[in-house]
This record gives C-alpha cells, structure tokens and sequence, in this order.
C-alpha cells in the first residue's frame, strides 16, 4: 500500500471580486479581483490616483463598494464588515489623529481598543514606540511632531496590534532612509510573525524589495499581479548584457548568440561591443560566456542588467509612474 | 459595551487636553455670575417674581457650561470629517453603533464633568438640595448633556466645513439660551407674549425648551421657585431621547459616505 | 496691500460674519428686550443696544491675534515675513488691516443699531465715529502685541478668554457706571480704568442715548489707548516677530 500525503490546499485569506468604487461619473477602481495569499506581502504599486488607496478604504470596510465584494478571512466586508474589522489593521497614508493627542496616548488606546491586556499592552507599548524611535517623543502633541514623526507613529499602530492582516499605505512616505529600513525590517518580522500584508507605495524600491507579488494599478484597474522576477521576466528582452571583447566579433558569433532562444536581439553597437537583449539572463549568462571561450573569442567586460517596476509599469501602460503622476495631475 | 467605554475614554482624554480653552471658558462662565449678575442684582426690577438676580442665574449658568462643553464633541467630530480622521474610527473592531452610542455619551460624560464645578458653586452660595433632589438635579443634566452632544453631533455631521458649524452652532446657541429661562424667568416671557411684544411661537419654544425645564428644576429645588413640575422631566427625557437617536442614526449614516 | 489682505480675507468667512450678524440682531431682539423689561434702568433696551455695538467691534478685532497663530501653524507666517516689508509696515498694516474689517463687518450693524435706536446727534456721532475707528485700531494692535509676547496659541486662548470676560463686563458696555459703582465700588474702579467704556460712552452721546458732560476726556483715553498699543506694538513686534518659537 502506498500512503499519498495528503495534500490540503489553503484557501486565500482575502478574496477579492469585481470590487468597484465610482464617486460619480469617476471610477476609482474597476472590477479589480484578486486573491491574496496567508502570509504574503503583496505590493500594489501604481502612481497617485491608481485607486490603491480607494481599494484599501473598501477591504477596511471605511467606504462602501458600489459593485463587488471582498472577503477577509471568512468574512464578506458587506455583511460582517465589524469581523473584517477584527482581522484587519491599517496605517493609513496620511496620520490619522487629532492634534492634541500624544504618540503614546494614540498608540496605548489603538492596543486597547484591539483587545491587548493590560500587562501585554504597557509593555508592548514602549518596546513599540522605542522600535520606531518615538519613545522619547511620547508625550508630546501630534500637532508638534514633524510628518516623518506622525508616520511613525502611524505604524506604530499596526505593529503594536499585530492583526492577521495589515495594510500600509506608503509606509515610508517623508521619511528617511535609515527610517526606512527600520520600517521595511519591523514589516518582515511582523510577516514572520504570522501577519499577511498588502503594501500600497509608488516606490518601486520598496514595492520589489518588499513584496512577493505586486500588483500593478493604473486608473482604476490591476493590469497584472505576479512575482517581481516574473513581472519582469515578462518584458520580452527586458533583461540586458553588454559585452565589450578585445577584438572585432565575427559574424558566425553574433549568428551562434541569435540561435539562443532567450536572446531576442543582438546589436554590435561597435566592432568590439554588444549588447544582447534576452530574458532570464542568469540562465543564458553561463552559455554566453561557454560559447566566447569555445570561439576563443576574449571578453574585456561583462555587465548585465534586468529590468526594473518601472520598466514594467511601462510596458503595461504605455508610461512610466513618473509620467503617469503628471498624467493624473 | 467594552468599546463604547473606549471610545468614551478617547474622547474624555481629548477633552482634558483642550485645558486652556476650558480654562478661559470657567473665567467666562464666573465673570458672568459673579460681575453681571451682581449687577443686575441692584437694578431688577421690583415688580419681577425674582427678588435676588444672582440665585436665580446661578443655576442657568450650570446649563451655560454644560452646554458649552457638552456641544465641543461636535466640534471634534467635524475636524475629523475634515481631516479624514474618521476613517480611523471607522476601521477599528467595533460595530458602527457602538461608535455613534460611544461618541454621544462621550460628549454628555464632557459635559457633566465641566459643569461640576458650576454646580457646586450653585450649592455654596443657594443651599444643598436633598438626597433625591440632587439625583433628580444630575439625572436631569444627564440626560439634557447627552441630548446636546447628539444635536452637536448631528450638525457637525452635516456641515462640511468648520465656518458652517459653527455657524449652526451660534444660530443653535441663539435659539436655545435667548428663548429659554436661562437668563430671565419664563414668567417675563411669557407677559411679554401676552402683550404682543415678543411672537407667540418663541414663548411656546421658551416654555418646552429642555434648558428652561433643566435651569427651572434646579431652580425650584434650591430656591423654592419656579413650582416644580414632572412635566420638565418627561421634556428633557424626550429632548434627550429624540436627539441622542437621531445623533447615532446620522453619525452612523452620513461618516461611511464619501 | 497687507491691508488689503487682511481685510480680503476676513471677508472670506461670509458664513461667520452671517452668523455674527445673526448673533447681534438676537442679542437685539430676544435678550436686549427681555432684558430692559428685567432691569429698572431707565431706557435700558437702547442703552443696551449702543454697548452691544461696541461690544461687537471689540470682538470683531481681537480676532486679528487669532489669525496670526494659524498663519504660523500653515507657514504663512515665514512667507509674510520674507516679503519686501518692513516689520514695522508689516505690524502696522496687521494693525489697521485688522481694525479697518473689524470696522467694515461692523458698519451695518451700527447702521441696524442707529435704526434702532432712533436718535442721533450728527457732530458727536462723527465723534464717536472717529474714537470707535481708533478703538479698533487700538485692539487689533493689543491683540497682535499679545499674540507675539505670547507665541503659544493655548495660552493666547485663555488670555483672550479671560480679558473678553473682564473686558466687556468690568465697563459701562452693559451698565451704568453709577450701577456698577452700586454693586461693588472696586468694579467701578476697575471700569473707570476700562478704554472700553470711554468707547462706549462716546459712541451713547453720539447716538443720544446718554449726555457726555465732557466728552474730550473719553476721546484723549481713546487716543491714548490706540497710540500706546500701536507703538508698544510696532517695537515689540520688531523685537519678537523672527525667531519662531510659536506653539
């Protein structure tokens, strides 16, 4: 007899369908569907305006959808939108808290009104506003904290409640890059803790850095969600080699290069330099470099690039973000 | 109810930090008492029913700070639509109407608490009332408090703008003060209605406005007169009633819409 | 043009100028009514009605001190300080840009408290005029010398809180002096020091609803009044405007 493992498929801890929000005649997001998985970070990138954080006020159960629904965990956000509610935590893009209120005030009541304890709850509290350097701030008003500060403390609120799912919207907005990676090391160890993430940003630093998938919004609508690698393994010749030999290449190389399947184009920019346009380069590099020395042909140098977000917006769009910031203004 | 407590909580810490504000509305509240009133004193006019000008103000200004501060959570709850810090509130794990009841209450607890010390002053200078008396007297602001904070809230949910609220704040203020015994005895109201010089549908308002029975009951506890009447009770229980509903139903309708 | 400015943008708030002018007509109609018929002051409704005129051009220009902690909360204030302006053009125009709207929102009310009334004395009215220009001037610059010694918007809060509470009801705005002298003589003393109830003084004889036996002495009080806030204004602006430190 033989014993199979069993093999249970885990469902998606959000499920997204035909999500639609209009404010009027504008749609802000359009159909989007979407599964995410337990205990990925999915990165949704796409410029100001894209409808990210419109898609995020829906999941939070903030604003209502006009069309579709979504479902966190066991819970539609129409029906049992106070469940989704318990499942969830947001820091949202702009601060949210009065001006008169103290870090540690806003940050103590977020843990209390999330159901931690007492005693978990002051201690969690300064090991929190000490992760994200505001403890010696603690007391003062929001209205005198600097943005970088307020963001901070905005975080903090999603660290200290640990949900099962945490949304941040633009995490690291006005702050600096050393506060940066402190921000991006606390979001990886609250995955690791057991939290699923949806990033919003219009970095695309942070969205490849970060992310296991990305998702790519633009008016309203995911164009694609996939692996960083893959999104860009999907710009055909997207990834780049220049190669700079010590003589001329002769016609029978250049011939033997274009029969490479991942090659895609091979220009002699010069007599001695080529650049090759092909997809996954890390597979292809080691046979390039076995076909040069079967030639005997000698490399001077060797640099290869891959595509960036960027890079990949663009070839969705027709824009780069930057573009399509300006676009939306 | 845990959360209602929480947000009662939130909103009481808030209120504690407005200090300079309360501060300088406490200086107000007593220059009025103890300078106006005072004042007036020496000029009433023999043929009223008052005798004595600063007893029968004192309780009115009890109803004067409650109202100041009971109506500030409004205030707040229309910065936040402004700010968009209500999307805050709205994604926390509670239940919409554990939030609108939470916020009502929050500005009635505000209101109880600023309007103590006036109400002490009010036992030092016209006497203590008796053990029910004085129940009936905090019940009644209770209620009155949180009847305020839902009207405040309702308008701050229906104003989109800081200058529009407090715009409907004045004309609310207006209304409910001049048209009411909080500062003159219904009595004189109610003569200068049978004489024509003051309309007919202001004395009505005057004479079910929750503040003139709020301000009349402790009155007629502490000072024997006006005649106390179950009838203002059954007043500022439905004052309270109507507007703490209609309060939770607004918030909770009109913060979700974008 | 920081006049200009001001006064442009004073009347940006239609919503509150609307909601004061309400306030002024109630205050008129529903308590200055009950209340003449509550106090054994001879022709206290129109004595009433004068004061609350004034009462309201003080609020009305104290405001001037407000608008400067919100202009340094949203940077505006750098940005007026980076202007081809002397500080000392710059806290004068404040100052008069301040009293001249204060002036303007209250114009038509006066006009609602001249019909009211019913009587005027043409020459002393211009009088009274010119002295409740000053005023303003006067407490729009009283304001902003607060606001720069001060550069915390709380404490600034209660500091206007407490002196509109003393301010107002320590003059003679809704009372006679004698009546308050009645009451209690150390509050008569205290509102016989009270630029507010020379103002008001002025501005009854120029309406007639009160005789002034001699009216230099509340017109020298007002002048005084104006050129020390507005000089002690101008140097202490110059000294604390930079610098920041604003709360």
């Amino acid at each position: 007899m033989i014993f199979l493992p069993l093999v249970r498929e885990v469902p998606p801890i959000i499920r997204i369908q035909n999500l639609t929000k209009k404010f009027g005649t504008m749609t802000a997001v359009d159909h989007l569907n979407l599964n995410i998985e337990d205990g990925e970070i999915l990165g949704l990138l796409g410029p100001n305006g894209a409808g990210k954080s419109t898609a995020i006020l829906m999941l939070a159960t903030v604003i209502k959808p006009t069309e579709g629904t979504a479902c966190v965990g066991e819970y539609d956000i129409r029906k049992q939108p106070e469940r989704v509610r318990g499942l969830l935590g947001i820091a949202f893009q702009e601060p949210k808290m009065l001006w008169v209120s103290t870090p540690w005030d806003v940050v103590n009541w977020h843990a209390k009104v999330c159901g931690l304890s007492t005693t978990e709850r002051k201690r969690r509290v300064k090991e929190v506003l000490n992760a994200v350097d505001m403890w010696d701030a603690r007391k003062k008003n929001v209205h005198a904290l600097s943005g970088g500060m307020r963001k901070r403390v905005e975080i903090a609120k999603v660290l200290i409640q640990r949900p099962k799912v945490a949304i941040v919207d633009e995490p690291t907005a006005q702050i600096d890059i050393v506060g940066k990676h402190r921000i991006w090391n606390m979001l990886f160890e609250l995955r690791d803790a057991g939290s699923t993430i949806i990033l919003a940003t219009n970095e695309l630093y942070e969205a490849d850095k970060l992310s296991d998938r990305v998702g790519i919004m633009h008016k309203g609508k995911l164009l694609v969600c996939d692996t960083p690698k893959k999104l860009k393994d999907s710009i055909v010749g997207g990834d780049i080699v220049d190669v700079q030999l010590e003589e001329a290449a002769s016609a029978e190389v250049v011939q033997k290069l274009r029969s490479f399947k991942e090659i895609v184009d091979v220009l002699q920019v010069k007599p001695q330099s080529l650049r090759l346009h092909l997809n996954r380069v890390e597979e292809v590099v080691p046979r390039i470099v076995s076909l040069f020395a079967k030639q005997d042909v000698s490399i001077q140098s060797f640099r290869m690039s891959e595509p960036s977000l960027d890079d990949v917006f663009a070839h969705y769009t027709g824009l780069t973000i930057e573009e399509a910031q300006k676009d939306k203004e | 109810m845990r959360q209602i407590i929480h947000i009662v909580e939130h909103d009481f810490r808030n209120f504690l930090r407005y200090k300079m504000w309360l501060v300088g509305l406490i200086a107000m509240n007593l220059a009025d008492l103890f300078i106006t009133a005072v004042v007036y004193n020496t000029v009433l006019n023999p043929n009223l029913a008052i005798k004595n000008y600063f007893s029968f103000f004192a309780p009115g200004l009890v109803v004067t700070g409650l109202f100041a501060s009971a109506f500030m959570i409004g205030r707040e709850i229309n910065m936040e639509r402004r700010r968009e810090v209500h999307h805050y509130m709205l994604c926390l794990p509670m239940t919409r109407m554990e939030l609108a009841v939470g916020r009502v209450l929050s500005g009635g607890f505000r209101g109880m608490v600023y309007m103590s010390p006036l109400l002490v002053t009010c036992f030092v200078f016209l006497g203590l009332p008796t053990v029910p008396q004085f129940f009936v007297i905090l019940g009644l602001l209770f209620l009155t408090a949180i009847g305020i904070s839902g009207l405040s809230i309702a308008i701050a949910v229906s104003t989109s703008s800081l200058e529009k609220f407090v715009t409907a704040r004045g004309l609310v203020y207006y209304a409910l003060f001049f048209c009411s015994s909080v500062f003159y005895p219904l009595s004189l109201i109610q003569q200068l209605g049978q004489e024509g010089k003051f309309p007919a549908v202001l004395v009505a308002f005057a004479e079910i406005n929750p503040l003139s029975s709020t301000s009349d009951t402790i009155r007629s506890f502490l000072l024997g007169s006006p005649q106390f009447s179950y009838y203002s009770i059954l007043n500022v229980v439905v004052f309270s009633a109507v507007f703490t509903f209609s309060a939770a139903f607004a918030y909770v309708k009109i913060i979700e819409r974008k | 043009m920081v006049i200009e400015r001001d006064v442009r943008l004073f009347f940006q708030y239609k919503f509150m100028i609307i909601m004061r002018a309400i306030w002024f007509v109630s205050q008129i109609a529903l308590f200055g009514l009950i209340a003449s018929r509550m106090v054994s002051i001879p022709d206290y409704f129109r004595y009433y009605v004068a004061g609350l005129s004034v009462m309201t051009l003080y609020s009305a220009a104290i405001f001037i001190g407000f608008d400067l902690y919100e202009e340094a909360e949203h940077g505006v204030f750098e940005y007026l300080l980076s202007l081809p302006v002397s500080r000392k053009q710059l806290v004068l125009g404040r100052s008069i840009g301040g009293g001249l709207r204060a002036f303007i929102y209250v114009g038509p009310l006066i006009a609602v408290s001249l019909y009211v009334i019913g009587s005027l004395n043409p020459i002393a009215f211009l009088i009274s005029l010119f002295a409740l220009f000053l005023f303003a001037f006067g407490v729009s610059g009283m304001s902003i010398t607060l606001a720069v010694i001060i550069k915390s918007s709380d404490r600034f809060d209660i500091l206007m809180g407490v002196l509109d509470a003393l301010i107002v009801r320590l003059s003679t705005a809704m009372y006679p002096l004698v009546v308050l002298q009645a009451a209690n003589p150390f509050y008569a003393g205290l509102a016989s020091l009270n630029p507010l109830t020379y103002v008001t003084d002025l501005f009854r004889w120029g309406t007639a609803v009160t005789a002034l036996s001699n009216p230099l002495l509340p017109v020298l009080v007002v002048v005084a009044f104006f050129g020390f806030f507005t000089f002690v204004g101008v140097t202490i602006y110059d000294k604390r405007i930079e610098g920041g430190g604003w709360q």
